[in-house]
């Protein structure tokens, strides 16, 4: 069988040889890439489309939880976390089914973590991998913020509010204009919402997101992807049909072949 | 006051004594020539006005002739038993004696009949009255006796709950900050992080470093274990401890975790809190040094200035907002350290954050320069 292409994410160096050192003894894996910041992360993601990924979660800038968050939901790898402590997170990964490792990082669970991922890879069709990893995700930033505030402010917005969209971050509602909106996929219940840099989830379909977004401004350009087209600085067609989008904030989205065409009505 | 309760009109009679002496007087003397209208001038058919008048006025000259008992009664109120019933005997026959006078006079002058013949039957009346007065007098004295008794026994209850309710607190706070130490000592995910890479360098085969960090790890371990957080040791003891957590978080950062020590030789027999500078420590690579991608330094400096100590530890982090640098608002480390201070020196110490000059926080500790063995 062909082996599993993996990235290794760790900013402690002896954590990352040690990962190293364990899944280089495990047949099925091949380590494509290993990142010791989530930003590489992200760009290894892109560029080496790996099939797995082993994530630290604590890690400077931008954390495990930050990566999922800014990664197009169609070339989401399988992703295994890593923790130290942290029983929130073990929490919400058991409810959601999402699969991680506890430092100090043992052989025999990492062993076990690939195999799930094997098994996983035949089996999951639809690579619907981002949904349940966001959805630990929000369980886990909602009992944070809960633990740092019980209540939740109320919040006043203002009724006739066009062209913008209300996110929630930690109990707090912000407003985004559509303008403002760089690119969004979906993941399941959940719409990640990249603007300005950051990324926002909400619980919403595709769908519904699609009717309220301009249809001049906004394009889909792969299954549970749209990007604002004036974003789009520059596109690097890729073999077998499809094509890489790059965007004002440096990040790079593929365009699957079935969409080619709506993207090709904007260029022209 | 338990009395909180009644209106406040209502409440100011409980209070005074000498409302109460009052209203009680009035109501008293006026109910008994109520009394004496209704058997002895209606019986007599003396409904004129004057008997009427008579009768009030007797209730008038009573509270009047009465009132000395009160300061009689009060002068002899704490003496020996047969000072007090002498007294109260003596009381009695005077007052009745001048009352019966003053009525008798009254009698004739208000309505013209001479009674002085029957002056035995009217002194037999008076000494009732004030056999009464005085019977009254005593039961609403003992009575608020009681009631203040029963009053004081309350407060007191109350004050040892108090009292108790306050201690336990004490008791509470500390057991939090032995807590919160205990804690600090046994992070788990200092922990953890620390044994996966021990186990790193055991798996990459850096025999020697694994050991290294064991052994640092073991000697970090023992000290925050056997150290008891209300004892004080040598600053060469804590520095030396916070040097085994910072060269194990070297190891863990790699070339990210940069570490510089200026401890003068003379500071080094100062004597600390025991554990002080850990939780300093451990913020300024949570928040200075972990933070960052190409990581920082880590500083501890101490100096020495009359008699006070400054003991100093400083990160090349992002420092903090101003607006709330006060102890209370930057988490549960500090303001730990803040109680744990107050604990050794009450007052004479200081706990202070600054920005640096190049953007990280500096915590200085500024205790009194004691030495251990002086």
């Amino acid at each position: 069988m062909q082996k599993l292409r993996t990235v290794i994410v760790d900013d402690e160096p002896l954590s990352l040889d040690l990962l190293r050192s364990i899944l280089s003894e495990i047949s099925d894996i091949e380590i494509v890439g290993e990142c010791s910041n989530g930003k590489q992360a992200v760009e290894a993601a892109m560029k080496l489309q790996p099939e797995l990924l082993f994530l630290d979660i604590q890690m400077p800038v931008m954390n495990g939880f930050d990566v999922i968050r800014s990664l197009q939901t169609d070339i989401m790898p399988m992703v295994v976390f890593i923790t130290a402590f942290d029983h929130y997170a073990v929490d919400a990964f058991d409810l959601h089914a999402v699969d991680y490792v506890l430092k100090p990082l043992d052989a025999e669970r990492i062993a076990r973590s690939v195999d799930r991922a094997v098994d996983r890879l035949k089996n999951d069709v639809d690579r619907s991998f981002k949904s349940p990893l966001i959805g630990a995700i929000e369980e886990i930033s909602e009992r944070a913020s809960k633990e740092e505030k019980a209540e939740e402010p109320e919040s006043n917005i203002p009724d006739g509010m066009k062209r913008k969209l209300l996110v929630r971050d930690s109990g707090v509602v912000k407003v985004i204009p559509f303008d403002d909106i760089d690119w969004v996929d979906a993941a399941g219940d959940y719409m990640c919402v990249h603007a300005d840099g950051e990324t926002h989830v909400i619980r919403s379909t595709l769908r519904d997101l699609m009717t309220k977004l301009d249809d001049n401004l906004f394009v889909r350009i792969h299954r549970s992807t749209i990007v604002n087209v004036e974003r789009v600085v520059s596109v690097t067609p890729l073999q077998k049909g499809g094509s890489l989008l790059h965007l004002t904030q440096g990040e790079s989205l593929k365009v699957s072949r079935n969409y080619r065409d709506s993207i090709r009505k904007f260029f022209n | 006051m338990s009395n909180s309760i009644y209106h406040p009109f209502l409440n100011a009679i409980y209070r005074n004594t000498n409302v109460q002496f009052w209203l009680l007087q009035i109501v008293g003397w006026f109910g008994l020539s109520l009394i004496s209208f209704l058997s002895i001038s209606l019986w007599y058919d003396q409904n004129s006005t004057d008997y009427i008048y008579h009768t009030l006025f007797q209730s008038a000259l009573g509270v009047l002739v009465s009132w000395p008992l009160r300061s009689l009664f009060q002068f002899f109120w704490n003496d020996i038993l047969i000072f007090r019933i002498s007294s109260v005997i003596a009381g009695i026959i005077g007052c009745s004696l001048i009352w019966t006078i003053l009525r008798i006079s009254t009698f004739y002058w208000i309505t013209g009949n001479y009674v002085w013949h029957e002056f035995g039957p009217w002194l037999f009346g008076s000494i009732l009255v004030f056999v009464c007065w005085t019977a009254f007098y005593h039961f609403v004295k003992y009575y608020q006796l009681l009631q203040n008794q029963h009053q004081t026994l309350l407060e007191l209850a109350s004050d040892t709950q108090q009292e108790q309710l306050k201690r336990s607190q004490a008791e509470a706070i500390a057991h939090e900050a032995q807590l919160k130490m205990l804690q600090y000592q046994l992070n788990p995910h200092f922990l953890f992080n620390t044994l996966n890479a021990i186990s790193a360098l055991v798996k990459v085969k850096e025999s020697s470093k694994a050991h290294e960090m064991i052994v640092q790890l073991s000697k970090f371990l023992r000290y925050s274990l056997d150290n008891d957080p209300v004892h004080k040791v040598s600053l060469r003891q804590e520095i030396d401890a916070v040097k085994q957590y910072l060269n194990i978080e070297r190891t863990r950062f790699g070339k990210r975790l940069k570490l510089h020590f200026d401890v003068p030789l003379i500071c080094e027999s100062i004597d600390v809190p025991s554990l002080i500078l850990q939780p300093l420590v451990e913020n300024a690579i949570k928040y200075g040094i972990a933070p960052s991608e190409s990581g920082g330094k880590v500083s501890i400096v101490a100096t020495t200035e009359g008699p006070y100590v400054f003991i100093k530890v400083i990160d090349t982090g992002p420092g903090i907002d101003t607006v709330k640098s006060s102890i209370k608002s930057v988490g549960i480390g500090l303001k730990n350290t803040d109680e744990r201070l107050r604990q050794f020196y009450n007052d004479d110490y200081e706990l202070r954050l600054d920005n640096t000059s190049v953007g990280g926080l500096c915590v200085t500790l500024k205790i009194p320069s004691d030495h251990l063995n002086d």
